[in-house]
C-alpha cells in the first residue's frame, strides 16, 4: 500500500458527515395523522397530531418541508446552556466541552429548515459560531504541539467536523514524521559518514503503521 | 487483522443486536473510508440490505399502484435513496482501492481473503492487463475502452 494512505479516500466529504449526521434522533410534534413508518432504517411513529414523536433529522427535516410538523429544538440549543458551553471553552483552553458529535451539522440543518421553531435564533445561532471558533482556535493551537515524538493525540470531545477538518492533515503530519525517523533514513544519513553510528538519543519511537 | 476483530458483527453485543443493519453498514462504510487499507468484506450483511433495498422497491411499485398518499410514498422514497447512497458508496470505495492497489493485494493472501468473489474477480482482471502491457500508466484506462476497441468502435491513432 506503499505506507501512504490516500487522502481523497479517506476524506469525508462535508456532505457525507452531513448525511451521517441526518441519522441523529430529533423530537418533532406532527400536525397530521400518519400511520407508522417501517422503514429500512428503523421504524417510526405513528404520528398523531400534537404527540410528539422521535424520528431521524432527515425525516423531520423532510416534514417539516412539506409543513408536517414543528422540530422541537434540542436541549444543548438553547441560549442558557451554550453561553454556558461558550464561557467554560473559553475558561478552559486545553479542554472542549461535551457537545453532540454532530452538534455543527445538526444546528445548520435547524437553522436551514426550522429556523421558526427556534426560539431566539439569532442568539443561538452567533452562540453556535462563537463556540465553533474558539474549539476550532484550539485545535489549530493543539496541532503546533505535534513533533516527531508525538505518539498519539487526545481529543476528547471533538465534533464529527472538528475531526474531520484535522484528519488528513494529522494523519500525513505523523507519517512524514515517521518516514524521516524511520531506521532506513538514518542510515541513509549515516553512510555519508565514515561509519553507522547508534542511534541512542530520539526517544522511544512507536510504528505508526506495520509494514 | 485482529485489530478489526472488535466490530465483527459475527459476535454482536447486547446493545448491537437490537441495532438495524444500515446502521451497521454505516459503521462499515466509515471505518472503510477511514482505514488505508481495503477490510475484510462482510457478505452476509451486504445481502441483508440488498434484500431490503429490494423488498422496499417491491413495496413502493405496489404502493404506485394502491394509491398510497404521496408524502408516504415520498419519505419510503428518502428512506431508499439513503440506504442505496450507503451501498454504493461503500462497493464504490472498495473497488477505487482494489484498483489503486491491485498487485499489492494479489499478493498478499491476507488481503485476498478480505474482498468478496466479485472483487476477487476483479482484482485478479485488473492484474491481467497490468501484466500484458508492464509500466504502461494508461493500462488501466485501456481497460474500459478495450472492448471498443477491438469490436471497431474507436481506432486508436
Amino acid at each position: 500500500m506503499a505506507g501512504q494512505s490516500d487522502p481523497h479516500l479517506s476524506i469525508f466529504s462535508p456532505s457525507e458527515v452531513e448525511f451521517v449526521a441526518e441519522d441523529e434522533i430529533v423530537d418533532i410534534v406532527p400536525n397530521i395523522r400518519m400511520d407508522a413508518l417501517n422503514m429500512i432504517c428503523g421504524d417510526f411513529g405513528p404520528f398523531f397530531p400534537q404527540i410528539p414523536t422521535k424520528v431521524p433529522l432527515w425525516l423531520a427535516v423532510a416534514l417539516k418541508k412539506r409543513g408536517k410538523c414543528t422540530i422541537r429544538t434540542p436541549d444543548w440549543m438553547t441560549v442558557d446552556r451554550l453561553t454556558q458551553v461558550l464561557e467554560a471553552e473559553r475558561e478552559s483552553p486545553r479542554e472542549f466541552q461535551p457537545l453532540p458529535f454532530h452538534y455543527i451539522e445538526i444546528s445548520k440543518l435547524l437553522f436551514d429548515h426550522a429556523r421558526d421553531d427556534i426560539s431566539d435564533a439569532y442568539l443561538v445561532r452567533s452562540l453556535i459560531e462563537d463556540i465553533r471558533d474558539v474549539r476550532f482556535h484550539k485545535v489549530e493551537t493543539g496541532l503546533e504541539t505535534i513533533s516527531g515524538r508525538t505518539h498519539a493525540v487526545k481529543l476528547k470531545n471533538l465534533s464529527a467536523m472538528e475531526v474531520n477538518i484535522v484528519r488528513p492533515f494529522m494523519v500525513r503530519t505523523l507519517q512524514a514524521f515517521y518516514k524521516h525517523d524511520s531506521p532506513q533514513m538514518i542510515q541513509q544519513a549515516d553512510n555519508t559518514g565514515s561509519r553507522p553510528t547508534p542511534v541512542t538519543d530520539r526517544g522511544p519511537r512507536r510504528d505508526l503503521r506495520r509494514r | 487483522m485482529s485489530s478489526w476483530d472488535d466490530d465483527d458483527p459475527a459476535a454482536p453485543s447486547a446493545a448491537e443486536a437490537a441495532t438495524t443493519d444500515v446502521e451497521l453498514l454505516k459503521r462499515v462504510w466509515r471505518n472503510e473510508k477511514a482505514a488505508p487499507e481495503v477490510l475484510g468484506f462482510d457478505s452476509p450483511l451486504v445481502s441483508r440490505v440488498r434484500e431490503q433495498i429490494q423488498l422496499l422497491e417491491e413495496t413502493l411499485d405496489d404502493f404506485a399502484d394502491s394509491g398510497v398518499d404521496d408524502l408516504v410514498v415520498s419519505l419510503y422514497q428518502m428512506d431508499l435513496d439513503r440506504t442505496l447512497f450507503l451501498l454504493r458508496s461503500y462497493l464504490r470505495l472498495r473497488l477505487q482501492k482494489i484498483e489503486k492497489y491491485t498487485m499489492h493485494i494479489s499478493r498478499s493472501d491476507d488481503l485476498l481473503s478480505r474482498l468478496s468473489p466479485q472483487e476477487r474477480r476483479f482484482a485478479k482482471s485488473g492484474e491481467e492487463v497490468v501484466d500484458l502491457v508492464a509500466d504502461d500508466l494508461y493500462v488501466l484506462r485501456y481497460k474500459s475502452i478495450k472492448g471498443l476497441v477491438e469490436g471497431g468502435r474507436i481506432d486508436l491513432i
